[in-house]
């Protein structure tokens, strides 16, 4: 049976300004979701592999998504979508069409600057590892990548993701191939149409942003304004510097829990 | 086998009349378009005279993406200090089947390639030809483009692919081209509400006007326009190429200085710049036309040449679009016939020679030189507008002196010689009159 690589991408009209429409002409996929396709295109050649490509979408969206597949990609499933709709609603309806697929390839940002939690409801919903922020393959193994993984402060770190697996990658790591002119006059790619489910009527309640109470904290102490500023900030505390710690899993998460529990900032 | 009957290269107004042209006779046309859509590289900012259209789209009116209707035109002469105004207001311009309107190209354009496209044509986007494919003989079968496998083969190619057209050079159409010939058009789109507008134009509603500048470039050569959207003005100037060479401001600072003369400031104050584009612009209209022609080969619009730049007649895009749909008859004739050699796609010539497109062009051919001529640019507007004061100006206890004595008077300030000023009205008068 041929192996199936699922790729997720967000198409993007422009924004509605005061006084003028959203304009389809205008509208977009973002470079990493170009990037995601990219990669998965590359990753198919190796595997003798056939590309999906999954969107939740406007009908408007339909020209720009056949565009975008005749960079290579087989299968296209359109889920017509006009207005919004919640990250997990949206992975619920994506998963209903990658379940089949051994990886599922994102692009780590959308152009309308969503919360890009998208592709965690996926691992979720579909039980796979996830990993994000990806910005290169160092290995390639049968079921298995080893990925460079982008962190904060520039640094960088090596996951190893065991299929099935669901992968956001940033922008820089591949620029999407030009799709030939052949595939661009008579579209390949296998339209499956399908259109958005209702959201579950179960009500988990109203959720909000948790917003923590206000609280009176002692004035600090200090003779002098500059004392009062260091009491303030513990400037004159002993610092605490990053510790390496090596533990198990379960362990690391019971340890991080409890930190920020004696720090504060869990009760 | 070709893979289309017609392939047009360029989805501005002469392509995509072209296109629909083509595709309403039931053959198959391929509009290549390098933009991501139709418009999306343009930069006009002018007046559409779309009576051509008639003959396409019945009552375009009612669909046509129009910003205002033209109801208003004037002419103005400027100089640093003075300025005089011909203004002409027709309400008849303001209803159907009305004259021109302002609009905006990647509108406009957008909605004529989608005509085409409900006709039938495939419209290829952000796809750019990069040469023609020619057989033995020298006769164009096809284009590449710069996408992967990107040939394309046909009876025909339509060249709409706008000024410096690469492909109408490449086939040698163009003996030789000269900067001379063309402007270089250079624009600002000056956001205010439509209140102010409306207020400042003395419009109401759709209404819109139209005002064409001699003078106010800084010494350069051509000359400015203002055009009114719904809620924006297009404010700019076209500047002829070795003049605008051969000083040292930059078209920007000329744009500024337009702006900042006294009759023009009150027009635009308090507007934002939400936009600076620049594109050149061929303008000595039949001197610089290239062969129309050739085996499999058309060319049309701007790539052609066919733009009238005569000095109160300032239009292009009815002359595109015309262009573009005589070029696609013929192409079918010759298609019918069998016969897409020069000789059998003659008929474009004969269209072309038969209505406006070329009349008017032979008509009008020694008008860009005479107004670009640097009498027409710096020395009548400043005759004119002196003499105007002249009369005007209230100098007493002396009596009012004759119009033939301030003529008189500021020919010979001007150093106006007398046989200039004939031979350029004799000029004039068979050009316009």
């Amino acid at each position: 049976m041929t192996p199936i690589i699922g790729v997720c991408v967000k198409w993007i009209g422009s924004q509605p300004t005061s006084g003028h429409e959203a304009d389809a002409r205008f509208a977009q996929f973002s470079a990493s979701d170009q990037a995601a396709l990219e990669v998965s295109l590359q990753r198919a050649e190796q595997q003798s592999a056939r590309v999906r490509v999954v969107s939740v979408a406007p009908i408007a969206a339909r020209s720009h998504l056949v565009a975008l597949c005749a960079s290579g990609a087989h299968e296209l499933v359109h889920i017509a979508a006009e207005g919004q709709s919640s990250s997990a609603h949206v992975a619920h309806e994506l998963a209903q069409h990658l379940r089949d697929c051994a990886s599922v390839w994102c692009g780590d940002y959308s152009l309308d600057r969503g919360s890009g939690s998208v592709p965690a409801f996926l691992a979720s919903t579909l039980g796979a590892q996830q990993a994000l922020g990806i910005v290169g393959i160092s290995a390639t193994n049968n079921n298995s990548l080893d990925l460079l993984r982008r962190l904060d402060a520039g640094r960088r770190e090596i996951v190893r993701v065991m299929e099935p697996f669901i992968i956001s990658v940033e922008g820089s790591m591949a620029t999407l191939r030009r799709a030939s002119l052949a595939s661009t006059l008579r579209p390949t790619a296998n339209i499956i149409e399908a259109s958005l489910a209702e959201p579950s009527t179960l009500s988990l309640g109203d959720f909000s942003p948790f917003r923590p109470r206000p609280r009176t904290v002692k004035a600090p102490a200090g003779e002098t304004a500059l004392d009062r500023i260091k009491a303030a900030t513990s400037a004159n505390s002993p610092q605490k510097h990053s510790e390496i710690v090596t533990l198990a899993p379960e362990d690391a998460a019971q340890y991080i829990v409890e930190r920020l529990t004696e720090w504060g900032y869990l009760s | 086998m070709p893979d289309f009957d017609v392939i047009v290269v360029g989805a501005g107004p002469a392509g995509s009349c072209a296109a629909l042209t083509i595709a309403r006779t039931g053959k198959s046309v391929a509009l290549i378009e390098r933009g991501p859509f139709p418009g999306s590289k343009n930069m006009y900012g002018g007046v559409v005279y779309p009576r051509i259209l008639d003959a396409l789209i019945p009552e375009w009116w009612n669909e046509m993406p129009v910003q205002r209707w033209v109801t208003r035109r004037s002419t103005m002469l400027l100089t640093d200090t003075q300025s005089l105004s011909i203004d002409f207001r027709s309400d008849a311009w303001g209803d159907a089947p009305y004259n021109g309107a302002t609009a905006f190209r990647p509108d406009f354009d957008n909605w004529l390639a989608n005509k085409a496209v409900e006709a039938g044509a495939t419209l290829v986007c952000s796809t750019t030809v990069t040469g023609l494919i020619t057989n033995a003989n020298g006769a164009v079968i096809g284009i590449h483009t710069d996408r992967p496998d990107g040939d394309l083969t046909a009876s025909v190619v339509i060249a709409c692919d706008g000024v410096n057209s690469f492909l109408a050079k490449e086939h040698g159409m163009y003996p030789h081209t000269d900067a001379a010939h063309f402007t270089l058009g250079v624009k600002e789109t000056i956001t205010l509400s439509k209140d102010i507008i409306d207020e400042r134009f003395a419009v109401r509603g759709n209404q819109g006007v139209d005002i064409e500048i001699l003078g106010g470039t800084s010494g350069v050569n051509g000359g400015g326009f203002i055009y009114t959207n719904l809620d924006s003005l297009s404010v700019g100037v076209v500047l002829k190429l070795p003049k605008l060479a051969a000083q040292s401001k930059r078209p920007e600072e000329i744009i500024a200085g337009l702006k900042s003369h006294s009759a023009i400031a009150p027009l635009v104050e308090g507007g934002t710049v939400s936009e600076y584009s620049a594109h050149l612009i061929p303008e000595a209209g039949l001197k610089m036309m290239p062969t129309l022609l050739d085996d499999g080969l058309l060319v049309a619009g701007d790539a052609a040449a066919m733009c009238l730049a005569a000095g109160i007649w300032l239009e292009g895009v009815n002359f595109a679009m015309a262009s573009g749909m005589y070029a696609a008859q013929a192409a079918c004739e010759a298609i019918e016939k069998g016969n897409t050699s020069a000789k059998g796609l003659s008929l474009y010539k004969k269209l072309l020679e038969d209505t406006f497109v070329l009349r008017d062009h032979r008509k009008l051919r020694r008008a860009p030189q005479l107004v670009l001529s640097d009498r027409v640019q710096h020395m009548y507007p400043a005759l004119i507008t002196s003499v105007v004061q002249g009369m005007f100006h209230v100098n007493n206890p002396l009596p009012k002196p004759g119009l033939r004595k301030i003529l008189k008077d500021e020919r010979r300030r001007l150093g106006i010689r007398t046989i200039d000023l004939a031979k350029d009205a004799i000029t004039g008068f068979r050009s316009f009159g």
